[in-house]
């Protein structure tokens, strides 16, 4: 293989320079332009302008019609009349169809594509009140689902694009920052045992800042994905952050400052329908009323009957207050004929609607570009992001208020927190989280002109990552009575170097970019903890004075080394050609395993090109069949998963180790087949425009943990076996329904159909339960991420009984179940079946974009139909709100049966200890319809000579309406569950999300 | 220009690539071995050998984790208050056993025998060590072995056919199938490697001792129904000295592994895995009406007791009265106590039993040995004279039942060893041995029976 890439790149390196006849400069907004096709359209010659916009043109004849064009500029045609020099100016393309789309490892203008993909532009991403840049692209790019965390600062987003592929390897897409791979999701400690952390650890892609980016391109299909190889089957998501521009230097400054709330509060009932409630479930367990009082447990820490009854506390208050935040970004850009800069600075202070969140960012970016000489360019990239965060646990949070009841005070008479270790207050206040951390992110280049057409580029690129975490719980939350710290240093190193040849040139219609390249990486993290336990005082915070200490190290490396080949061809612009290649080997894969080929193949036709055409062109200005086919991977199968390995299992302070992985070296990747289909067009004068694909997507060699025999020493292994298929529909519309100089209106639709379905599951003919995963199965026919459940029936009017189904399909009252199974437990855990809709059936959105004048006005709104979602905690908490563990009920048990005859869904109230199993009867539709963004601003006039170029004031809401069918015990129909593909109906604890109203100013000078 | 010339030059291009393709085609640049961990290649030595066998004693607390809970839920000594969870327990003389906690037993075993195995069938005694070294090693090792199928036969064998789960005394691989033993077979085993044990640690004590390995042995023949042998492995374990009754019952369980009482124990170590008997017994026993899930059952038979004698330590001592219940938490005081597997006052009773068996006659040392126990706890009804072989194992029953409930399983073992009634739900009436001895058996779990086809 090494040889055969030497021989193809000096293949090109034959190519040699042509003699000169006509010479030339193009330029645009006066600035030379290189990189432009010149071609001789008689003669069928060409060649390209260089750094400095100039070109040499051989043996032109008078008469010759010669073209310039280049992406994303109209194109000038010229007949040439004898002159010895040409110098042309070439307008910048307002039409999408000219529009540079990055492809990864290269552009290409839209009209030539024949891949799919999506683009969100800058101004879609600009001071975004979200917490993460990649939230903003909800509803605007068709097929990318995208799942908002909540309203924590810096929490994670889980972004799907066409669906699901895997079980236990990730479904996240590859991120791509200016052509570096990026780790992204969660950096979290799992492994201290001081408390659960429900953040999601924070968000590596929340340091990144929105305003730096200048487009945003999702590669969906295999010919678009493919050119990532083994890591391209979920997708992948390309950023390319903001670069200089010739000429004066331009200062952008942007103040804004917000407000958020909770988009919705439940409703838990308040004192006196508690203490009505709390009664009746009392007496009608066969209670004595007399006794309630004295030995319920309602009254604890001291608490007497007259103090309860004059109590009403809404704990929910006690974990939420109004956020707020404020955002500063700055940025110069600027540059001359050799140097361009983009240099930018943001900050982003913000406390969220949870009590004790705090959140500080501070970045700052240098993109440079220098032209050494009229072949060589030099630049880079560089990114530095601080983040100071103090998340909420959300358990020991607002998931806490109903730990306490209305009738408990939050403080005691003295001061001191009423019934600390259940208290959401004390939980909030005596529990510090701090994490800090640094991502460091740049990558340095050369571009190399070897002869017309023919260029090299190398690049070197790094991302670091660190964080520096502190808890510390004090002794009076603790249900031990002991003060826990924890501290955790951990650090992601990764670099990443790329060699690429492109060759561009263009043969009478004919038109080839070839590009071959050779890519390596190594990523290696480490991770290292202490926790301490028992402290002599509540001053002391660190585990150094701990009385006990535990410790925790982790280290891991892989790596990968690809070879990366492309052909895009097109003939006259009508039909178009990518072919496409990876070869990727990396250390994750087994020893038999450890090389695979990622090819792909797309074709397009601009049928609209066609001299047939042409009647019906006055209508359809444009449209292009696109049909692909391709092979990525999924190579998130974890480092070292095919190796047998032992891991500590100590005894009494000596070493011990156990059995952890039975290797396999045939272990690899997870292959997708991706077919889509196709289409593109423009309307009546480019004022309807629309994109609709039709994909059909087989994920095989799933990685499976495979249930073995645990005379094996394990109970299960991981396995590449299993198929899902991801099939479904997309279409974008685009539509101008104003265009005139103060009034334009232009609006845009997305809708994505997809639907998961496991298709294989290797010998299991039905369904398999993975150990270790709580309730969790795969089965042949269902989308992955179901559970399996209990069916309830609802409630039978005679007696208030809940009525469950058993899996022969018949009903029982809980009486009759328990009877059966020995206890209702016993019965609900024997009678599981699969259940659930994880996943939307239909995603997307609808945008507009209003000008009137200096006015304008930019709505979004998304939608997501389909999905079901069990709120477990809340649930359980509320149904069994009145067994020993005395909880507060949401309001909507007040509806609860109380006599014979009445219809009603919550059943007779009982002292019945908790059964946490969940059953379909915490079923939730989650279906919304919701304005994400609604941005109203104002662009002053003024005057040519004022000292600022622009001023523009804005307020944008975010969040601010939503029509939910999701119910009661729903804070938000829009719920992250974890950051895997398994389990996703359930989430014990929702963490609310906010919305926001942001008010802003503009200034450029 | 002289500069432009240098950066134009192809020959640094063609440098670039070439040292590109060097720098990244090599093939090693593929290999990446986790630095954490050992992989299979490397156990080859005594060091890692030890290893394994600290990573069994490791499992061994999640393998004993649900025993004493499940066992005294069988013969029904606590009440379930507030969870859900363990309400199926109390009823299984009804319903069976489910599948749901039977597994760990199943799971937990597996995982020992699989490293204990690979220790067993290691060229152990080719290694570079000293004998003593490697006596440690094996004896600790068959010593493991012994216990995990001890507790497997115990609770697995279908009294029916007499199969029990598999023998697996190599190590499988994941696509090896395996059949049930009978439980013949797998007593023989246990036999054998508590012998081998205690040859091993005859040289040299181990993470075990030798007087560890003979009380284990005693423990395994009084329920083989072997009772010459049990006397003898009984008599030699409490003469080997080192160990001796503590004066304060309490102090037993607080003390753990360092009270002189303790044989085989369980140790507790927050750095490492402590999932375990003792986590699972203080969470629930505690004698907190909200923490804990489990208290006293006051129609039980150690209920009984306790009423018939209430300044017994074993009642003072052990078990906490609040909120008009009875909590019984002190033998799991703590989560950092250890938990006790194996203690001397068990073999007292043993060899007074085993010897009455032995002769069918009651003897001045089986009434010491009984006194012995009863004195210490300042019970009120200690034996006087000789009195009747039945009447003494009636005594010793009772004995037995008020010196181990809550603890490692005895009381149910010893209840169906002796084929004692059960006290049923209600609490005024019994379930008798022939309705609960077939229910009251761990079923396979599904997953193994559908792998291997397993059939008991």
């Amino acid at each position: 293989m090494k040889c055969n890439l030497l021989v193809f790149f000096m293949f090109f390196l034959g190519f040699n320079a042509f003699s000169q006849d006509l010479i030339g400069t193009v330029y645009t907004s006066g600035e030379p332009l290189p990189g432009v096709n010149v071609i001789n359209l008689t003669t069928g010659k060409g060649t390209l302008t260089n750094f400095d916009g100039d070109y040499v043109l051989k043996k032109v004849s008078e008469g010759d019609e010669i073209e310039f064009s280049y992406l994303g500029f109209e194109s000038q045609k010229v007949v040439y009349s004898g002159q010895a020099e040409l110098n042309i100016t070439l307008a910048e393309s307002s039409e999408q169809l000219e529009e540079v789309i990055v492809t990864g490892y290269g552009t290409q203008i839209q009209k030539n594509l024949s891949s799919s993909i999506s683009k969100v532009k800058s101004e879609d991403l600009e001071n975004t009140a979200l917490p993460s840049f990649e939230q903003a692209i909800q509803g605007r790019a068709a097929g990318v689902q995208v799942v908002s965390g909540s309203a924590m600062s810096g929490s994670p987003t889980k972004i799907r694009i066409r669906g699901t592929n895997s079980a236990v390897a990730s479904s996240n897409p590859l991120y791509v920052i200016d052509g570096i791979i990026v780790e992204s999701g969660s950096f979290m400690d799992s492994n201290g045992n001081v408390g659960y952390m429900d953040h999601g650890g924070g968000n590596l892609l929340a340091s990144i800042n929105p305003n730096d980016i200048e487009s945003l391109e999702i590669l969906k299909d295999a010919a678009a994905t493919a050119i990532y190889g083994a890591r391209g089957s979920n997708g992948v998501v390309l950023i390319t952050t903001k670069s200089g521009k010739s000429g004066d230097t331009q200062i952008d400054v942007t103040l804004d400052s917000g407000f958020s709330t909770i988009t919705r509060k439940l409703d838990f009932v308040n004192s006196q329908e508690y203490l009505m409630l709390a009664q009746e479930a009392w007496y009608n367990s066969g209670e004595d009323p007399t006794k309630f009082w004295t030995d319920s447990g309602v009254l604890v820490n001291g608490l007497t009957k007259a103090q309860a009854m004059s109590t009403n506390t809404d704990w929910q208050d006690q974990a939420l207050q109004q956020g707020k935040a404020y955002r500063a970004n700055i940025s110069a850009s600027g540059g001359d004929e050799k140097t361009k800069f983009f240099i930018s600075a943001n900050f982003l202070d913000e406390e969220s609607i949870f009590v004790g969140n705090e959140y500080l960012r501070l970045s700052a970016r240098t993109n440079l570009d220098h032209k050494v000489n009229d072949k060589l360019r030099v630049g880079a990239n560089v990114f530095y992001t601080h983040i100071d965060n103090s998340p909420v646990p959300i358990q020991n949070g607002i998931g806490k208020a109903n730990n306490n009841l209305p009738i408990h005070p939050v403080y005691n008479a003295d001061g001191t927190y009423f019934n600390p270790t259940r208290n959401v207050r004390a939980s909030i206040d005596m529990w510090d989280y701090n994490s800090k951390s640094r991502t460091f992110l740049a990558n340095w280049y050369l571009n190399y002109e070897i002869v017309d057409g023919l260029t090299f580029r190398s690049e070197y690129g790094v991302n670091s990552f660190n964080n520096d975490d502190h808890q510390y719980i004090d002794a009076v939350i603790d249900s031990n009575g002991e003060a826990k710290a924890f501290t955790s240093q951990g650090s992601r190193n990764s670099w990443n170097f790329k060699n690429l040849l492109n060759y561009r040139n263009t043969f009478g219609g004919h038109r080839i970019d070839v590009l071959a390249g050779i890519e390596s990486s190594r990523n290696s993290q480490r991770l290292s903890n202490i926790t301490g336990i028992g402290f002599p005082n509540s001053t002391l915070k660190t585990p150094q004075d701990a009385a006990t200490q535990e410790v925790f190290y982790n280290e891991s490396a892989y790596s990968f080394l690809s070879i990366i080949g492309r052909v895009n061809y097109d003939y006259e612009g009508k039909y178009l050609l990518s072919v496409t290649a990876r070869r990727d080997g990396s250390s994750r894969f087994g020893k038999n395993k450890r090389w695979g080929l990622f090819p792909a193949v797309s074709l397009g036709y601009n049928i609209s090109e066609e001299p047939y055409f042409e009647g019906l062109k006055k209508t359809v200005n444009y449209l292009k069949l696109r049909a692909s086919y391709g092979i990525s991977g999924n190579a998130e199968i974890g480092n070292y998963a095919y190796e047998s390995t032992y891991n500590q299992a100590n005894y009494n302070g000596s070493n011990g180790i156990t059995l952890a992985n039975i290797g396999d070296d045939e272990l690899g990747w997870e292959t997708s087949t991706q077919t889509n289909f196709g289409l593109s067009f423009e309307m009546f004068d480019g004022k309807l425009r629309g994109d609709v694909d039709y994909y059909d997507k087989l994920t095989s060699d799933m990685l499976l943990p495979y249930p073995v025999s645990v005379v094996s020493g394990l109970t299960q292994v991981t396995t590449n076996l299993g198929e899902i298929s991801n099939k479904g529909v997309e279409v974008m519309l685009g539509l101008t329904l104003i265009d005139k100089a103060d009034f334009t209106w232009d609006a845009e639709f997305t809708y994505a159909h997809n639907k998961n379905e496991v298709v294989s599951i290797g010998d299991n003919a039905e369904g398999i339960d993975i150990p270790g995963f709580g309730t969790t199965s795969i089965y042949v026919g269902k989308p992955i991420g179901i559970q399996t459940v209990p069916i309830w029936l609802g409630v039978d009017p005679a007696t208030g009984q809940d009525i469950y189904q058993s899996k022969d399909g018949r009903a029982l009252l809980a009486n009759e179940a328990a009877a059966e199974a020995g206890s209702l437990n016993n019965f609900l855990n024997q009678n599981l079946v699969p259940y659930g809709n994880p996943f939307p059936d239909f995603t997307g959105g609808f945008s507009s974009r209003f000008t009137y004048k200096n006015w304008y006005l930019n709505t979004l709104w998304s939608f997501s139909v389909g999905q079901d979602f069990i709120a477990s905690g809340e649930n359980v908490n509320s149904k069994y709100a009145f067994s020993s563990m005395n909880l507060t009920p949401l309001r909507n048990r007040l509806g609860r049966w109380r006599n014979p005859g009445d219809v009603t869904n919550v059943a007779r109230l009982s002292t019945d200890p908790t059964i946490w199993t969940r059953t379909t009867e915490y079923v939730s539709d989650v279906d919304y319809l919701r304005m994400r963004d609604l941005t109203i601003g104002y662009r002053f006039d003024l005057e040519a000579n004022s000292f600022i170029r622009g001023l523009e004031l804005y307020a944008k809401f975010t969040n601010f309406l939503t029509i939910t069918n999701a119910q009661p015990w729903m804070y938000d129909p829009e719920n992250y569950v974890q950051s895997g593909n398994l389990n996703l109906l359930d989430k014990w604890k929702q963490v609310p999300q906010a919305k926001t109203v942001n008010v802003g100013v503009n200034l450029k000078f | 220009m002289k500069r432009n010339n240098i950066f134009n030059a192809r020959k640094m291009i063609f440098r670039l690539l070439v040292l590109s393709i060097f720098f990244t085609s090599c093939d090693d640049f593929l290999e990446e071995s986790s630095p954490i961990g050992l992989s299979q290649s490397k156990l080859t030595d005594l060091p890692s050998m030890s290893a394994l066998v600290n990573g069994s004693y490791s499992n061994m607390r999640a393998f004993y984790a649900y025993q004493p809970m499940i066992t005294s839920g069988f013969v029904r000594d606590y009440v379930i208050r507030n969870s859900a969870n363990w309400t199926p327990y109390y009823k299984w003389t009804t319903s069976g056993v489910p599948e749901m906690f039977s597994s760990n037993t199943y799971t937990e075993g597996y995982k020992v025998l699989n490293k204990v195995n690979t220790v067993l069938n290691a060229n152990v005694n080719e290694m570079y060590g000293t004998a003593a070294e490697k006596s440690k090693i094996l004896g600790d090792a068959h010593f493991l072995r012994a216990s995990v199928y001890f507790q497997i036969n115990n609770f697995f064998t279908d009294p029916v056919t007499g199969n029990t789960a598999p023998l697996v005394t190599t190590v499988l691989g994941t696509n090896d199938k395996v059949t049930v033993a009978t439980s013949d077979a797998i007593k023989a085993q246990i036999e054998a490697d508590i012998e081998s044990a205690r040859e091993h640690f005859a040289v040299a004590n181990g993470v075990s001792t030798h007087t560890a390995a003979t009380a284990m042995a005693a423990r395994i023949y009084f329920y083989h129904g072997k009772y010459s042998l049990a006397y003898d492995r009984a008599n030699e374990a409490i003469n080997a000295g080192g160990h001796s009754l503590e004066a304060n019952v309490a102090d037993i369980y607080s003390k753990g592994a360092t009270s002189a009482e303790a044989i085989y124990t369980i140790i507790t170590n927050r750095s490492e895995d402590t999932h375990g008997p003792q986590i699972i017994g203080y969470n629930n026993l505690q004698a907190d009406k909200d923490e804990g899930t489990a208290s006293l059952n006051p129609n039980s038979l150690i209920g009984q007791l306790r009423i018939a004698d209430p300044t017994d330590s074993r009642f003072t001592d052990l078990f906490t009265e609040a909120d008009g219940l009875v909590y019984a938490d002190k033998k799991y005081p703590s989560l950092d106590a250890d938990y006790i597997v194996l203690r001397l006052a068990e073999m007292y009773l043993t060899r007074a039993e085993a010897n009455i068996m032995v002769n069918n006659a009651v003897s001045t040392q089986d009434v010491a040995d009984v006194n012995m126990v009863k004195n210490r706890a300042g019970a009120a009804d200690t034996v006087t004279g000789t009195p009747a072989v039945a009447t003494m194992l009636d005594v010793i029953f009772n004995e037995r039942s008020k010196e181990l409930c809550f603890e490692y399983g005895d009381r149910f073992l010893n209840s169906r060893r002796l084929q004692k009634p059960i006290v049923d739900e209600s609490g005024s009436g019994t379930v008798p041995y022939a309705n609960y001895n077939t229910i009251l058996v761990y079923p396979l779990p599904l997953s193994e029976v559908n792998i291997h086809n397993l059939q008991r």
